[in-house]
């Protein structure tokens, strides 16, 4: 019987067992019991929200792939995102990474479902009101009113009968009938009105007018030329995407970010990405629109607050105002105590995700930027990229997971530098990742405050003189900079022109075109143009105008909704008249100062035009295809030839540029010494990035591969040098963090790992088991960016051998082994040195043991798994685990890895130490089984529908099971696992991996 | 207008909107959500009861939904039709506390002798009891359901006959702001 079911749910609920993981539990069990989510989500507010925040993967996860008849869920998420400012931005980002992963199948209730939420949590974020259709109707007191909900409504209603009976009873599950009535009203099916809107009919609204009855006025939808693809009703909703959504929803298929300008005109065709209708909502958020900041914003250091110029800037000051921004407590929004008025927190909240997202953004762009920059210059495009970006900091700006900030201690980092030449660049195959450090103040000052406290540090290159000087920049690159640029921006113009052609044959196709597909195609075509339209403008400007350069550099580099060019009409004469006085003075400047930041400008000019030049390329691949389709004259195809060629003669041309300005830079970092240059990097392990460093020749290990820097520097001394050279060093609240920043990588599954990992870690910490292991935090920022942590003090195994071989610490033909590493590193192995070490080595060894068995991690040669100064053994790179393993190569066949060279290090297999590493992996993993079932829920959590390659073979959660040997008695289970280390012991499969990565890749 | 329809009829709207304070449009688009909810057009005691079981997971809600039940299905045919239900919704969200009153009187009167006798409120009370459970901490005085009734009649049966007429009933009701706020839960909501 369900009803004596429950009520012992409802026993165990409130017994003293109860904790946030039943809670999600039952949650995941219960996902359509309405009362049950809600009683649940109730109760999951008491819980603090590190702990939520912990689960926010699975629940977000939950909550799109199991759209429910709850709405309790919903509400909990977006009322914990009320409350926190770093919740609201992880679920933002987690949603926009849903929305993409769901985009191919607009008409699904996930899809809905996640782009309301989106909105919501986005409304949530920048404070704005939810747009059109979800802007609820509001009744008395603000109170959102219900919707057409009939069942709740029933509900609801009995509810008040049995008021008089006992109105106690009647508060709780009248406010959730309430909740229930909300819940927003589809009635027209997705289909017909996608119809409907593909016909453009007006009449749509007429055969539908129950959507009229909530509706503002809606705008007169002009004809507009645009495939819309929903209707008015829908599309509120789709300009969530176009709006902060922005942010990098629309991107193509290559991964290039699709350029769409924040002050495109409705209709026009910026805004024809597919999906996508213009409404007014779009325009009405327009200013909230987060972009990666245009150059001439890093340059001038406005770039991360500018929005708060333009409101009368709030006021932050210990006695008044909270200080920081997650302590605007933007649940009562109408309480802010004091002084300072809610409506200027508010902005200054704004202001705040803002600035927060653009910095993200301005990283994830940066990398998406270095990919197309020849290797040999990308450090230095990275450090001139990231000296700019300096500029712009201090800011109020907090790195989401590694902030502190609690609703208890409110109090956010800031984000104060990133030392440039502390950035290291970890070419992979075909992405650019990389390794910065980021200087953070755990304080309470404003920025004013932190700037004012700025120590100056003689002649550095950040000098303040310095930033004044690069305001007026923009002039004294055209004069200066453009020296070396001419004879690229001539060629440019020449050949924008037939680009330019292009444009405008696809949209006479346009025009002229009656066929609706046609014409919806052309205008899908011409969405990459922005770029392409932009070089055209140089072919306008008369060749000596004095302003060659600057259309191009002040084209947003990401061709992501640049800002506004500076250099617009209206602006140029007063630029001009200026020009030659500020040139002089700007001159004298630059040639006193050391000028990094002129260098840094001209790389970054040059990326920018290399990233504009792939864009046009790749939109004219797409032209070329499309109008193949539409059978185009061959003369036009001939010309978008000819085009490609001298596309590729520019290019050619910057990046001999770009290898000129390297030159340079080298050459003066040997005259003015290394600190001008490359600073050291390395110290720690970077991941699977480092291979094709690390895949050189061993010849070239100790000239130019940055992360063979191995121990060169351990990460207290890399701290305390940044320190001694920050302006902020001094402050007593000054702290470093190391992260790697990806893009072209969904680091979801990575993310699942690390989360699985520290699960692990807290059931051994509990049963106070003295294993060892590390995890990195992981910020997922879309479906293809984010943040990973660095582990600290670490190197690759494979790094070491490279490095013993580099440095020949062995006689020619001797293998050497992770032991004679140990010996060479930690002395004697009768030393306390060595001995400690081994512990430790073997601490962390049984740990990894459990883990990439229960896990079944996979991929594990040596340059994944790390080394730290201590001796502990640490996994990294989560590619392969759970159902997945690396394409045809199955041979990892050994519950986990345990070569000889592990086994001497712990003195061989009949040496105490091993004995005590059976003792100790047994026990880890008798832990982990008896909490099976926390592991099982955060991975059962996740796989439904889910797009992570762990998913797609088999049923995780059930393997897990199985692994975990759940049906054997614990004696039967220790003899398992004594097998399973016997099995594991210099596994011959084992051997043939490393052999073979050694073949394939190089590996050591 | 026992069949389902996609959409309400001239003459149904007219003679909805002269026995409710909704609009056409607003009847319109309630009875999509309707129709939505209950594609054939109607609820029958078991479907009913799976409703409230939904929102009542902890406890029995099946006898009070059945009692809730008999008032919505006022032309007695056991099933609940989208005009019975605007019907309620409109005394609920838009009627007076007196019409609202009415309306909730019929819960209690169970035989409908328009007289709330002992037995048939400790009937109503101990339906409440059972169907929200343990979920709610009570007062000593109140805590199981003959000391609710038992407090309840000593409150407001003036005359003390052991029956409530509905003056009594409306008087203790309006004394009463916790059974005010109750019944105004969706004033203005809807």
């Amino acid at each position: 019987m369900m009803n004596s079911g429950n009520s012992l749910l409802l026993r165990l609920f409130k017994s003293e067992f109860f904790n946030a993981w039943i809670a999600v539990s039952y949650l995941f069990k219960y996902p359509d019991a309405v009362g049950i989510q809600h009683y649940l989500c109730n109760e999951l507010k008491k819980f603090p929200l590190d702990e939520i925040e912990f689960f926010l993967p699975q629940l977000v996860h939950l909550l799109i792939s199991r759209p429910s008849e709850s709405v309790a869920l919903e509400n909990f998420i977006l009322d914990r995102c009320q409350i926190s400012s770093h919740m609201a931005i992880l679920t933002l980002w987690y949603l926009q990474a849903y929305t993409s992963d769901l985009a191919a199948s607009p008409n699904t209730p996930s899809f809905k479902l996640c782009k309301r939420v989106f909105n919501k949590c986005q409304a949530i974020v920048f404070a704005t009101e939810a747009p059109g259709e979800y802007e609820d109707i509001f009744g008395k007191n603000g109170v959102p009113k219900v919707k057409e909900n009939a069942l709740s409504a029933m509900v609801g209603m009995g509810v008040m009968l049995a008021a008089f009976g006992q109105p106690l009873m009647t508060k709780s599950p009248g406010q959730l009938a309430l909740a229930q009535g909300r819940r927003p009203r589809a009635f027209s099916t997705a289909g017909d009105t996608l119809e409907d809107a593909v016909v453009g009919e007006p009449s749509t609204q007429q055969h539908q007018p129950p959507h009229q009855h909530h509706q503002p006025p809606q705008p007169v939808q002009p004809q507009q030329p645009v495939p819309v693809i929903e209707t008015n009703h829908v599309s509120p909703q789709e300009s969530g995407r176009s709006t902060p959504a922005g942010i990098n929803i629309t991107r193509h298929e290559d991964g290039a970010t699709s350029p769409m300008s924040p002050s495109a005109e409705p209709g026009s065709p910026h805004a024809t990405i597919p999906g996508i209708s213009v409404s007014t909502a779009q325009t009405i958020q327009r200013n909230h629109v987060v972009t990666s900041p245009s150059l001439e914003d890093l340059r001038g250091g406005q770039a991360f607050k500018h929005k708060r110029d333009r409101f009368s800037s709030p006021r932050y000051s210990h006695d008044t105002a909270p200080s920081s921004p997650i302590s605007l407590k933007f649940s009562d929004r109408g309480s802010m105590d004091g002084q300072s008025s809610a409506a200027s927190l508010e902005l200054a909240r704004r202001s705040y995700f803002h600035s927060e997202m653009q910095f993200l953004l301005a990283l994830v762009d940066i990398a998406t930027r270095l990919v197309i920059v020849p290797k040999p210059a990308r450090l230095s495009a990275l450090r001139a990229e990231l000296t700019l970006l300096n500029h712009n900091l201090p800011a109020e700006i907090c790195v989401p997971l590694w902030c502190h900030a609690t609703l208890e201690n409110p109090s956010h980092h800031r984000v104060v530098r990133i030392p440039p030449q502390d950035a290291v660049v970890l070419n992979s195959a075909d992405r650019v990742p990389y390794l910065l450090q980021v200087e953070v103040l755990e304080t309470d000052m404003s920025v004013e405050e932190i700037r004012a406290q700025r120590r100056d540090l003689g002649d550095d290159e950040e000098e303040e003189d310095h930033r004044s000087a690069s305001r007026t920049q923009g002039v004294e690159l055209n004069e200066n900079g453009s020296i070396q640029l001419e004879a690229t921006i001539d060629t440019n113009g020449g050949s924008a022109e037939p680009s330019r052609d292009a444009s405008e044959a696809s949209s006479t196709t346009a025009s002229e075109s009656k066929d609706k597909e046609e014409s919806e195609e052309a205008l899908v075509d011409t969405i990459p143009n922005p770029p392409v339209g932009s070089l055209a403008e140089l072919s306008i400007s008369p060749p000596g105008s004095p302003f060659p350069a600057s259309p191009v550099i002040t084209v947003d580099p990401s061709g992501r909704m640049s800002s506004p060019t500076p250099s617009s009409p209206g602006n140029r004469p007063v630029t001009q008249s200026r020009s030659n006085e500020a040139y002089l003075q700007t001159v004298l400047r630059r040639r006193a100062s050391n000028s990094a930041d002129d260098f840094a400008e001209k790389m970054r000019t040059a990326a920018v035009m290399l990233a504009q030049l792939s864009q046009q390329q790749a939109a004219q691949q797409a032209g070329a295809g499309a109008n193949g389709n539409a059978r185009v004259s061959s003369q036009s195809r001939s010309s978008i030839k000819a085009k490609a060629t001298s596309v590729e003669d520019i290019r050619a041309k910057i990046i001999k540029e770009m290898m000129a300005l390297e030159e340079q830079r080298m050459q003066r970092m040997k005259l003015e010494g290394v600190s001008s240059g490359v600073g050291g990097g390395g110290g720690e392990g970077a991941g699977s990035e480092m291979l094709e460093d690390e895949r050189k020749v061993m010849a070239n290990v100790t000239t130019d591969d940055p992360s063979a820097a191995v121990f060169a520097e351990d990460w207290d001394a890399k701290m305390n040098r940044i320190r001694a050279t920050s302006p902020y060093g001094h402050l007593p609240s000054w702290q470093l963090l190391s992260v790697i920043v990806k893009q072209g990588a969904d680091l979801r599954q990575e993310q699942l790992a690390c989360q699985l990992i520290r699960e692990m870690g807290w059931i051994w910490e509990r049963a106070k088991i003295d294993v060892w292991i590390t995890y990195m935090r992981i910020l997922v920022t879309s479906d293809n960016s984010g943040l990973i942590e660095t582990v600290r003090n670490t190197i690759s195994i494979h790094s070491i051998k490279k490095d013993a071989y580099a440095r020949r610490l062995n006689e020619v033909g001797v293998v050497f082994t992770l032991y004679d590493y140990f010996q060479q590193k930690f002395g004697d192995p009768a030393s306390e040195k060595f001995i400690k070490a081994q512990d430790n080595f073997m601490r962390s060894l049984a740990a990894y043991s459990v883990i990439t068995y229960v896990l079944q991690i996979r991929d594990r040669h040596n340059g994944n798994i790390l080394l730290d100064t201590e001796g502990h053994i640490v996994h990294i790179d989560f590619g392969f685990m759970l159902s997945n393993s690396p394409g045809s190569v199955g041979f990892e066949l050994a519950p986990f890895k345990l070569p000889q060279e592990y086994l001497d290090v712990l003195g061989g297999v009949n040496s105490e130490k091993f004995a005590e590493f059976k003792v100790l992996l047994k026990k880890a993993f008798m832990a982990v089984r008896k909490h099976t079932e926390n592991i099982v829920l955060l991975i059962d959590m996740m796989s439904k529908d889910s797009k992570l390659p762990c998913f797609q073979y088999e049923n995780a959660a059930q393997a897990v099971r199985d692994r975990l040997a759940l049906n054997l008695t614990e004696v039967q289970a220790e003899e398992f696992i004594e097998k399973l280390i016997m099995s594991s012991c210099c596994n011959v499969f084992t051997r043939l991996y490393d052999t073979f990565q050694y073949y394939s890749n190089g590996i050591l | 207008m026992g069949k389902s329809q996609s959409k309400l009829s001239t003459d149904q709207l007219k003679e909805l909107q002269q026995c409710t304070h909704f609009e056409k449009k607003e009847l319109q688009q309630w009875y999509k959500g309707f129709i939505k909810d209950c594609p054939s057009g109607e609820l029958d005691k078991p479907e009913f009861q799976k409703i409230y079981k939904q929102f009542f997971p902890f406890g029995d809600p099946s006898k009070f939904a059945d009692y809730v039940f008999n008032v919505f299905d006022s032309n007695k045919n056991g099933r609940i039709e989208f005009k019975e239900f605007i019907v309620a919704l409109s005394v609920t969200s838009r009627g007076n506390l007196e019409d609202k009153l009415q309306w909730a009187f019929q819960l209690y009167d169970i035989d409908n002798d328009n007289m709330i006798t002992y037995d048939e409120m400790l009937k109503i009370v101990d339906a409440i009891y059972k169907m929200v459970g343990t979920m709610v901490k009570l007062p000593p005085d109140e805590d199981t359901p003959e000391k609710r009734v038992t407090k309840i009649f000593s409150l407001m049966d003036k005359d003390q006959n052991g029956q409530l007429s509905f003056e009594e009933f409306k008087e203790g009701s309006m004394k009463d702001p916790t059974i005010v706020q109750a019944l105004s839960l969706y004033d203005g909501l809807v």
